[in-house]
Order: structure tokens, then sequence, then C-alpha cells
């Protein structure tokens, strides 16, 4: 059999061979994964509290390489699926109902963290088709930040089941009403952003190394 | 040493891998009065025959953190105390 080289399966094996890692990872998964009551499968509160945590307490190498890792275009199973399970969504991302995507803006907007995160990511993650990178602010490390703080807030986002790399928050646009072409347009910020899908891949296939130097949590 | 999920033999199929610190090394020093005692009541034969209490042995004092993996079936799963921390005589 072919053994095919699986990045995500390598940045998780890393991560538990490091003891910052190892540690903020298990203290996310495990209330992401425990059940609280028939009704609820995880305390969602929690889950997203350790999941901010870890990604402002691990070293990008190890956090980042683990989001955003590499999987080969075609590959739907073993890399990219896991990839998807890194926040493990069930508890992070997963609603009973998909709320409108102007809605989830709306209530993160109530929100200090969430409202500050948001309008960062918007910021530093803006496209720009003229620039070579794809960026108005040509700073990937910057945007990856931005994206990767959203995560723990009720715009947690996450990779779609696409050939492509293709993230969103868990909402869509049906119930726009006359806010559609609004609602759209958050949407495709997300699910159609050329920014952060050169950022992904220029992290994921190590061609931006220069800019991955420490940094201080913010 | 760097182990394998599958190397465990806690049932879990997984290829991510760990660290797994163990306890070893032997506790002839005798720490406390009752290990003393032990020791000499044992080599006095004055203990019943059949009847051997433990020796003091090198076992975990602490354990590390939690450990967290995804397994091949894309399940979680989290074990505790699964590796050394500290070490002593106990």
């Amino acid at each position: 059999a072919v053994v095919r080289k699986n990045d995500c399966l390598n940045a998780a094996k890393a991560c538990n061979l490091n003891d910052t890692c190892k540690k903020y990872r298990s203290a996310y998964i495990s209330p992401c994964t425990s059940r609280v009551s028939t009704a609820e499968v995880c305390n969602k509160r929690k889950c997203h509290k350790a999941l901010r945590q870890f990604f402002d307490k691990v070293p990008p190498k190890h956090s980042y390489g683990m989001l955003f890792c590499s999987c080969p275009p075609n590959d739907q199973t073993a890399c990219s699926e896991r990839r998807r399970q890194t926040i493990v969504p069930v508890c992070s991302y997963e609603e009973k109902q998909r709320p409108n995507c102007l809605e989830l803006q709306a209530s993160c907007k109530t929100n200090y963290i969430c409202r500050s995160r948001l309008a960062d990511f918007f910021v530093n993650c803006q496209p720009e088709s003229r620039s070579l990178s794809g960026c108005l602010k040509e700073n990937y490390a910057d945007c990856l930040l931005a994206y990767s703080g959203l995560i723990g807030t009720v715009m947690t986002p996450n990779y779609l089941r696409s050939p492509k790399i293709s993230v969103s928050p868990y909402c869509d646009c049906s119930n726009s009403g006359n806010s559609k072409d609004d609602c759209d347009k958050f949407a495709e910020f997300f699910t159609e952003n050329t920014c952060l899908r050169n950022a992904i891949q220029a992290f994921g296939n190590g061609t931006d190394v220069g800019m991955w130097q420490p940094m201080s949590p913010v | 040493g760097a182990r394998r999920g599958k190397d465990l033999g806690l049932g879990y199929r997984s290829s991510e891998e760990m660290i797994f610190r163990y306890c070893s090394g032997p506790c002839r020093k005798s720490q406390t009065n009752y290990d003393k005692i032990l020791y000499n009541l044992a080599n006095n034969r004055k203990l019943p025959p059949k009847d051997t209490p433990s020796q003091a042995c090198c076992r975990p004092t602490a354990f590390d953190d939690d450990l967290s993996f995804l397994d091949d079936n894309l399940v979680y799963h989290t074990v505790r105390k699964h590796s050394a921390r500290k070490c002593g005589c106990v």
C-alpha cells in the first residue's frame, strides 16, 4: 500500500510531543467532548473558552500546524477530515439550527471579544485582487492570526467539505429577505476570500516561513 | 520515548504519538521505619511463610497532564494518568 503523507496527522503528533501544546490541546478536547446532559453534547461555553486559550497560549508553529495543515487537493478523508475535526466541530461549531449569517453577526456584535475579533478579521484578511498576495494588507500572518482569533466566539469558522479551501461560520443566507445581497457579501468574505485562502495555503506549503517568528498572544 | 497509539495496548486505533515516561530503579534503601521493620521481619523469617508484603517500589508519585488524540475513526479520546511526571520509592 502507498502511504501518503498526512500533514495534519504529523502536526497532531508534533503537538502531543510538545508539553505546552499537548496540555492545551487536551484542555479543550476534554470539555468539547464531554456530554453534560442527554440534551447537550457538551458545554459549548467551556469548549469555546478552552479553544481561545489554546490559540492564545500555544505557539503558532503548533496551533497553526494543526489548523492550517495542507492536504492533497483530492483528499476528502484522512487529512481533510482530520483538519475539519481540529476544533471539535460537533461542539464548537454545529448548532441544532443554522442561523442567518446577518443574525449571527448581530449576535457577535453584542459580545466584546467577538466584536473586536470580527473587526480584526475584516481588516486583516481584506482581499485585493491587484496585489500579488491577494491581500490588501500584505501580511499573511496577521490574516491567519485574525482568523484563528474567531475560533471560540459565536463566529467560530470551520472548513467546509469542498475540494478547494473554503471556510464559513455556522450560518447561511436563507431567510435574508431584503438583506440577501448584504448577507451574501458577508458569507463570501469567508467562503470565497482569496486573501485568506492564499494565507492558509502559504502556511501549509511552508512558502511563507520568513514571517513565522514566535509572536506574543494578543 | 515516543510511542504510537497502537502500541499502548489500551484498545485504541490511532496513528498519533505520545511521550510515555515511566519509573524504574531499585528501592533498597528503605525510607521508612515501616520498610526497615518489614525487611528485618522478612529476613528473620518472623512472618507467616506464605505472606510476603511488598517492599518499597519505584512508582509514579505524580502523573503527566492528560493526553487527547483523534483515533483512526475520527473520534477523540482523552486518557488520564497515563505517563509519569515524578517517581518515588513508595
